[in-house]
C-alpha cells in the first residue's frame, strides 16, 4: 500500500488538535534538514501569504557550507520563529506587545507596539525583522495592488495600505500562519515544502506524526544555552 | 564670536529639526540604513550616551554645589536644567528612532514590569516631574534628592536593559551595568563643566577645581571599567570575541572614544584654562564609544549565514549611518547646546544677579 502523503496525516493531526482548548495544545515544528533541498518555496510561500514587504522576512533558509575540502557538507535550515517557552524578545518589550498565547504561539499586538526594536534586538535566532514602511515598488510612478492587499495574522485582517497601517513600524514575525490554523488550515511553510521536510503539530498529542517523528529520531535545537527553550525541532 | 557660533547652532538646528520631521511624518524608515539585522544605530547610541549625562550631570551637581545654599543655588539649578535638557534631546532621539514616534506615550499607558526599559522611561517621566517641581516649589532638597535617585535608577534600568540581552555576546555581561555608571559619571561630570565653566556662570573656583579633578577621576575610572569588560570579552564565545574585536578596532571607539575623548581631555586637565575644551572632547568621546558599544552588538550574526538567507538591503549586518541620520544628529546635539546656552543666559543669569 502505497504512504500517505504526511500533508494528509498532519491535516488529520491539525483537526485533532484544533478541537481541544487552546491552552491544551502546543504548536510546535520539525524541520529534517535531510530532506530539505534549499529550493526556497517556504520563503516565498510565506513572503506571499503574508505581503510580506521589503525587509520582513519570516522564514528564510540559511545555506550552510561547514568541512574542508574534500570533506565538504551543505546543509539547508530552514529558520522560522521558534515559538519559545521562555521568549526573551516577551520580558524586553517595553509595553507589552508581544506575549507568549495559551497555545504556544508568541504573538505581537501590532496596535500596541511602538517600533522600539527590542524584541528583534534580543531574539537569538533573529527571527524578528522590522516593517520599515517601504514597499517593493518605492519610487516607481505606481504602487502595485498586491502591496495594499489585505493579509491575515492573529485572526486578524490587516492592510499595508499607508504609512498610518498599524503593521508599518511595528515588529514583525513568523507565528505559525495563526489566522490558517484557525481555519484548520496547516502553515503556508508546510504545505508548500516540496521535500515535505517540516513537520506541524501539537506537542501534547502523543498520536501526531510531529511527535511521533521526534521520538524516532534524534532531534536538535538551535541555541538551547540562553534558556529561551525553542519549540522549533531540526533532524 | 559667540554670537556667530550661536546663530550657526541654530541653523544646523533647525535644520536637524527639518529633517527629523521628515523622518518621522514624510519619509519614514525610508531614510535610515538600521534595518532587522542592525536594528539600532547612531541615534540609539547617541540617545545612551545622553541619558549618561544627563545622569551624571544631576548627581555631580547636586554632590559638589556649595552645601550652605541648601540646594537653592544657581549651580544647583543650572545642573538640574543642563540635566534635563540633555535627558530631553535623548529622548528626542529614541522618540524619532520609534517606528511609531507617535505612539511612543503607550509606555506610560500599557505597564509592562518585566522590562528595564519601561522603569527606564517611567523613571524619566518622573525626573522631569522632579525638575519642574524645583523651579516651581519650594521643595528644593527633597525634589534634588529624588531626582538624583530617579538619574541613578534610569542609568541602572538602561544598564540592565542592554546587560540582560541573551542574544547579544557583547552586551550581556554583569559588567554592563559598572560600565554604564562609570560612563554616566564622566559624560555628567563633563557636562556640568561646560555648563559651569564655559557659559560664563559665576561658580565658586573652588568648586570648579573639584569638578575638573572630578571629571580627570571619572575618565580614568571609566576606561579602567571598560579595560576591563573588553579583556574579560575575549575569554568570552567566538561571538563576543569578534564583537569585541570590532568594536575596538572602529574609529569611534578608539579614535574618538581613546583619543579625542579620554586621552587628550586628560592631558588638557592639566591646564585649568583648557578645561572647557577637555570637557567638550570627553562628551564627544562619551557619544562615539555608546555608539562603538550598539553598533558591534550587531556583529555576530544570530544564526551563521542568516543575513545571505534573504537577499534585501534591510536584512543585513552592514550598517553605516545614512545622511538623514546624520543631519538630525548633528542638528539635535546643536540644538542641545545651543538650548543649553539660552537657557543659562534667559533663566540662570537672571536668577544669579538677583
Amino acid at each position: 500500500m502505497a504512504q500517505q502523503d504526511i500533508l494528509i496525516v498532519m491535516q488529520a493531526d491539525l483537526e485533532r488538535a484544533l478541537k481541544k482548548p487552546a491552552g491544551q495544545r502546543r504548536w510546535a515544528m520539525l524541520i529534517d534538514t535531510r530532506k530539505c533541498v534549499g529550493c526556497h518555496a517556504c520563503t516565498i510561500g510565506c513572503v506571499a501569504e503574508h505581503k510580506l514587504p521589503p525587509g520582513v522576512v519570516y522564514r528564510p533558509v540559511i545555506d550552510q557550507m561547514t568541512g574542508v575540502y574534500p570533506d565538504v557538507k551543505r546543509k539547508f535550515i530552514p529558520r522560522p520563529c521558534f515559538q519559545c517557552e521562555n521568549p526573551s524578545c516577551v520580558s524586553v518589550c517595553p509595553v507589552g506587545a508581544t506575549k507568549k498565547e495559551a497555545d504556544g504561539i508568541v504573538s505581537i499586538n501590532y496596535e500596541t507596539c511602538i517600533g522600539c526594536r527590542s524584541c528583534v534586538a534580543n531574539c537569538p535566532y533573529g527571527a524578528r525583522t522590522f516593517d520599515r514602511g517601504v514597499d517593493y515598488t518605492q519610487d516607481t510612478p505606481q504602487k502595485q495592488p498586491y502591496e495594499a492587499a489585505t493579509f491575515y495574522e492573529y485572526d486578524k485582517a490587516w492592510k499595508r495600505d499607508s504609512h498610518s497601517s498599524a503593521v508599518v513600524g511595528s515588529a514583525r514575525k513568523c507565528h505559525f500562519c495563526t489566522s490558517r490554523l484557525t481555519k484548520g488550515l496547516l502553515p503556508v511553510c508546510v504545505t508548500t515544502c516540496i521535500g515535505r521536510a517540516t513537520y506541524f503539530g501539537d506537542l501534547k498529542d502523543e498520536q501526531s506524526l510531529l511527535v511521533q517523528t521526534l521520538k524516532k529520531g534524534k532531534p536538535y535545537r538551535f541555541k538551547e544555552e540562553t534558556g529561551n527553550d525553542p519549540q522549533v525541532y531540526y533532524l | 564670536m559667540m554670537k556667530t557660533v550661536r546663530t550657526l547652532l541654530l541653523l544646523l538646528f533647525v535644520v536637524g529639526i527639518a529633517a527629523a520631521f521628515g523622518k518621522a511624518f514624510i519619509w519614514g524608515e525610508s531614510v535610515t540604513k538600521y534595518g532587522a539585522y542592525v536594528p539600532w544605530g547612531l541615534w540609539i547610541g547617541i540617545y545612551i550616551a545622553l541619558v549618561g549625562a544627563a545622569a551624571g550631570c544631576v548627581v555631580w551637581g547636586a554632590w559638589l554645589s556649595p552645601k550652605n545654599s541648601d540646594g537653592k543655588g544657581t549651580e544647583t539649578a543650572s545642573a538640574l536644567l543642563a540635566a534635563a535638557l540633555c535627558l530631553a534631546f535623548g529622548l528626542a532621539f529614541v522618540g524619532i528612532d520609534l517606528g511609531k514616534p507617535l505612539q511612543g506615550f503607550r509606555i506610560f499607558l500599557h505597564p509592562a514590569f518585566a522590562s528595564p526599559l519601561a522603569w527606564a522611561s517611567w523613571l524619566y517621566g518622573l525626573f522631569f516631574v522632579c525638575v519642574v517641581g524645583y523651579f516651581l516649589t519650594a521643595m528644593k532638597r527633597p525634589l534634588l534628592l529624588l531626582a538624583v535617585v530617579c538619574a541613578i535608577g534610569f542609568t541602572v534600568a538602561e544598564a540592565l536593559f542592554f546587560g540582560q540581552m541573551v542574544s547579544r555576546p557583547l552586551w550581556n555581561s554583569w559588567l554592563t551595568t559598572p560600565l554604564f555608571l562609570a560612563a554616566a559619571a564622566s559624560a555628567g561630570a563633563a557636562l556640568l563643566l561646560l555648563v559651569w565653566q564655559g557659559t560664563g556662570l559665576k561658580v565658586d573656583p573652588v568648586v570648579l577645581t573639584k569638578l575638573r579633578k572630578v571629571l580627570a577621576a571619572t575618565l580614568v575610572i571609566y576606561a579602567l571599567v571598560e579595560g576591563i569588560d573588553v579583556a574579560m570579552a575575549f575569554s568570552g564565545s567566538p561571538e563576543k570575541v569578534l564583537a569585541v574585536k570590532r568594536m575596538i578596532s572602529s574609529y569611534g571607539f578608539w579614535l574618538l572614544y581613546g583619543v579625542i575623548g579620554t586621552l587628550i581631555p586628560l592631558l588638557l586637565l592639566l591646564r585649568t584654562d583648557r578645561a572647557v575644551l577637555a570637557a567638550g572632547l570627553s562628551l564627544v568621546g562619551a557619544v562615539g564609544s555608546k555608539y562603538a558599544f550598539v553598533r558591534y552588538g550587531f556583529v555576530p550574526e544570530p544564526m551563521p549565514g542568516l543575513s545571505k538567507a534573504f537577499q534585501d538591503a534591510a536584512l543585513q549586518t552592514r550598517y553605516f549611518p545614512s545622511p538623514v541620520e546624520w543631519v538630525v544628529a548633528v542638528g539635535l546635539l546643536a540644538g542641545l547646546i545651543w538650548v543649553i546656552l539660552l537657557a543659562v543666559e534667559k533663566i540662570l543669569m537672571p536668577k544669579a544677579a538677583q
